[in-house]
């Protein structure tokens, strides 16, 4: 007996991933179903990428303006308005298509708002509404971890999605977390005139990336005035009539701090509390099981983004396994998800880009590799705009192929490209260097490294 | 399948009383753990308007087991143990 199914593909979770698989649908001519409990978009476009982006563009360009009287250019009368800059924020996100479903009911996806809750195998609840498909794609993202930190019930604290909310900078911010996250927060608001206090267990800053961009960090966010508090572990956050309180452990001593606000930048976990069990899908706490082509434990029932877990987390990511699931799903294709060349990106100033593995991760593997660590003050650039705080690192195994790099530069990301496509396609240090690089650019760093590793 | 409308908190909270005094736990801290159970299922239960029997049982036995693993651990195989 044939089933019959309200959708061919329901794609639950709007974000990167489920956007881009419910168009790649739509567009093959599929019957779909998109479900979003929150913001239409994801939190790509509504809490992290664009958001953060708009915000941060405007307060590195301050913080350069007021360092640039040695270009000539005076400062004296320089200020901001966090309304007005609030307004920037919701001007690009409102062009990014924040909270819009318009273009999904444009190509004709049936767009439903509402918690989605599996009821088995191929039946899914939104809201008091039963629908069934032929196939699915899980892309829920990830929600906040539960940090084992003690809060009081009417004590009010910040996320990284709610920060965004806030119409005036605090005056102190104490920020727990000096991941990606809560070192873009923290040089964000030090920008502001906030007193920051940044706190992490592990010994520096960073702790993803490797030893050295902790330490140019340090220094940036020295002079910054942005108070690191390393190896230091919040017990609790508590408050009193004049102010809140953070206490944390730090040398086996607990210490307290009061400050205006608390930001928890501490991490985030698949979000996978909505009945997988009773459709059959094997998960953990690490996120759900997938297969190369994004299969799930349940052959019908796919899953991309946040939610598989995974080291690094991204848009490119998500829309990688997006499309990978996507191609498996509509023309069987026999593709297998292939995260070589995949950038991870911290929006500080300079911006971080880590490709591939980093020097701890060779370490952890005992992997015998050859590195090289250029200075961006080896530059022609470095001079002409007087800038210096960065470098470009580069990995090589025995083989002397390109396995990973970092860079910290005005221009990371754009610069991380070219060292993703080397290492995508196990290229050499000499097929780099003997590439010709714009001299008085920031690239001309990344040709040096080689140079030296060829 | 349930509604919501027919979860029962009573219902619940009466269930995890029973295990609770199998166990010989003291009257008064079974009635506070049953109380949390069903307040972290009817937390649970809020964004969702259709549920399975199965995702009641499932959310009460992870609130339980934070509270008294043992009590847990009956609540999960009552229809095991004789």
């Amino acid at each position: 007996m044939k089933l019959k199914f309200n959708y061919d593909l329901i794609a639950i979770g709007s974000g990167a991933a489920g956007s881009a698989a419910a168009l790649m649908a739509t567009g093959a001519g599929l019957r779909v179903a998109l479900v979003e409990a929150d913001k239409w978009g994801g939190s790509a476009i509504n809490y992290s990428d664009v958001p953060f982006s708009a915000l941060f563009h405007a307060t590195h360009l301050l913080d350069q303006s007021i360092t640039g009287a040695k270009f000539g250019i005076s400062s004296t009368n320089l200020r901001y308005n966090y309304p007005t800059l609030n307004n920037w924020k919701n001007i690009a996100m409102r062009r990014a298509g924040a909270d819009s479903k318009k273009s999904f009911e444009n190509a004709g996806i049936t767009c439903l708002h509402g918690f989605a809750h599996f009821l088995s195998p191929y039946e899914i609840s939104v809201g008091p509404q039963r629908i069934s498909a032929k196939k699915f794609l899980i892309a829920t993202g990830s929600e906040m971890i539960d940090t084992g930190i003690k809060i009081p019930e009417n004590l009010s604290y910040l996320t990284p999605d709610s920060i965004l909310q806030l119409v005036r900078p605090p005056k102190t911010l104490f920020i727990a977390g000096a991941g990606s996250t809560g070192c873009e927060l923290a040089q964000y608001f030090a920008e502001l005139g906030t007193k920051v206090l940044i706190a992490d267990i592990a010994g520096r800053l960073l702790p993803r990336e490797d030893e050295e961009v902790g330490q140019v960090f340090d220094d940036i966010f020295n002079r910054l005035g942005i108070k690191v508090l390393t190896q230091s572990r919040v017990v609790s956050l508590e408050k009193d009539s004049i102010s809140k309180k953070v206490v944390f452990l730090r040398g086996g001593q607990e210490k307290s701090v009061r400050i205006d606000e608390i930001l928890l930048c501490t991490g985030s976990t698949p979000a996978t509390d909505f009945g997988l069990e009773n459709a059959g899908v094997k998960f953990t706490n690490t996120g759900i099981k997938v297969e190369k082509n994004m299969q799930t434990s349940v052959k019908h029932i796919y899953a991309a983004g946040d939610v598989i877990g995974g080291t690094d987390s991204s848009t490119e990511k998500s829309v990688l396994e997006s499309g990978i699931a996507m191609s498996h799903m509509i023309n069987h294709s026999k593709e297998v998800v292939n995260y070589s060349g995949l950038t991870r990106i911290t929006r500080t100033w300079p911006s971080i880009a880590t490709i591939g593995a980093t020097e701890d991760d060779c370490l952890r593997h005992d992997r015998k590799v050859k590195k090289v660590i250029v200075p961006l003050a080896t530059a022609q650039v470095s001079n002409t705009s007087d800038f210096r705080d960065g470098f470009v690192k580069i990995i090589t195994d025995r083989s002397n192929k390109i396995i990973g790099a970092t860079i910290i530069a005005p221009q990371a990301g754009i610069m991380a490209q070219e060292l993703a496509l080397a290492i995508r396609y196990e290229m050499t240090p000499r097929d780099i260097a003997n590439t010709p690089h714009i001299a008085s650019d920031w690239g001309e760093v990344i040709r040096i490294a080689c140079r030296r590793l060829a | 399948m349930k509604k919501p409308h027919n979860y029962s908190s009573q219902a619940l909270k009466k269930e995890i009383l029973i295990h609770a005094r199998s166990l010989r736990l003291a009257p008064k801290w079974a009635e506070t753990i049953a109380e949390k159970t069903a307040t972290a299922v009817e937390a649970w239960i809020r964004d969702r308007e259709i549920v399975t029997e199965a995702d009641i049982r499932r959310t009460a036995h992870k609130t339980l087991k934070k509270l008294h693993p043992d009590l847990a651990f009956v609540y999960k195989n009552y229809d095991k143990i004789i």
